[in-house]
């Protein structure tokens, strides 16, 4: 488990792989798994003009 | 038990579609490379310990089209391919090859200045919509009710910093029921599709539309392959609009999220594209 960097709440891994996404059970921020051993997550990269489908 | 070809994923975020891609290769013995794209750096040289086939998952269409040009300059195929990538990541050039082979679109106009786009407005009528060239998830694209409004966007539109957006790509608004239509395409086969539902103007899944799996009858399918085969195929999500005509394509998306398509439909569409990057990399 780590900490949410925007509110500090408690995030656990469940199976999560690196450079994957997931809200914050806590605040909703998007995260982004930085880490699996330790597990260690960041804000999600913001969206730039050229992201898409 | 491996398939025999050695898989890379070229991507910026890993998404549900990307943990299934990941998924669908490692329950099929496949070794993945991952290749992350603000991290890769590309050399001259070919390096070595390549995978056979390059998968691109990444974001960006600008990242795109140079990794997959640099996978190409090492000898590598990637799904999809660079000049597929380029063009169907690029309204403009899409609906203009889309016009060239002969697929249905919306009525379209381009415009290199707000002044011309002004005009093109006027001939095709209000409401329209204007897109930009690049982007997705319905950013940036303005429904314009009437020359005020145009007016208003225009103005917005020649703000922003980035030249792009002094490209105008205006269309008519085409009255349709409360839905869209997304198929999506793997080589030479339609494998799923579901129409998306609004009683919002845009119907992008990322806007928060709902979905429901739709039946692939042959003229869902005809178009879909038609618009596929016209960007130079592989894997594509073709957005079709019920018109009054008729269908027509809205877009073909050269890197297609599927979360919400397989929801709906219950399609293995992340085992697809896994087999179908087999298939490119023997060919």
């Amino acid at each position: 488990m780590t900490q949410c960097p925007e509110c500090e709440a408690i995030v656990e891994s469940h199976d999560m792989v690196m450079g994957e996404l997931f809200p914050c059970p806590d605040c909703g921020t998007e995260l982004e798994v930085l880490g699996t051993d330790p597990f260690l997550v960041q804000p999600a990269p913001k969206e730039a003009e050229d992201w898409g489908e | 038990m491996s398939d025999g070809f050695r898989l890379g994923v070229f991507l910026t975020i890993v998404r549900p579609e990307e943990k299934w891609i990941l998924a669908a290769a490692e329950a099929r013995g496949i070794p993945v490379t991952r290749f992350d794209d603000s991290e890769v750096t590309f050399g001259l040289d070919v390096p070595p310990d390549l995978p056979d086939v390059v998968l691109n998952r990444s974001v960006s269409h600008t990242r795109s089209i140079y990794a997959t040009r640099c996978f190409a300059r090492y000898g590598v195929p990637t799904v999809n391919r660079p000049d597929v990538v380029e063009l169907a990541g690029d309204k403009v050039l899409s609906t203009l090859r889309l016009a060239e082979r002969g697929v249905p679109v919306p009525r379209t106009e381009i415009a290199l200045s707000p002044e011309a786009a002004r005009r093109a407005l006027e001939r095709i009528g209000y409401p329209a919509v204007l897109k930009p060239p690049v982007g997705s998830w319905g950013r940036l694209l303005a429904k314009v009710d009437s020359p005020e409004a145009a007016e208003q966007i225009l103005e917005h539109k020649a703000a922003l910093p980035s030249p792009v957006h002094s490209v105008f790509y205006i269309q008519e608004f085409v009255p349709k029921p409360d839905r869209d239509l997304r198929v999506f395409v793997v080589g030479a086969h339609a494998v799923a599709a579901m129409y998306r539902h609004s009683t919002e103007w845009r119907t992008n899944a990322a806007r928060g539309a709902s979905a429901s799996p739709a039946e692939i009858t042959p003229e869902i399918e005809e178009i879909a392959l038609r618009a596929a085969q016209a960007m130079g195929g592989g894997v594509l999500a073709v957005d079709l609009v019920e018109s009054p005509d008729g269908l027509r394509v809205l877009e073909v998306n050269p890197t297609p999220e599927f979360k919400t398509l397989t929801a709906a439909t219950g399609a293995d569409v992340a085992g697809r594209i896994v087999e179908y990057c087999g298939e490119v990399a023997r060919e």
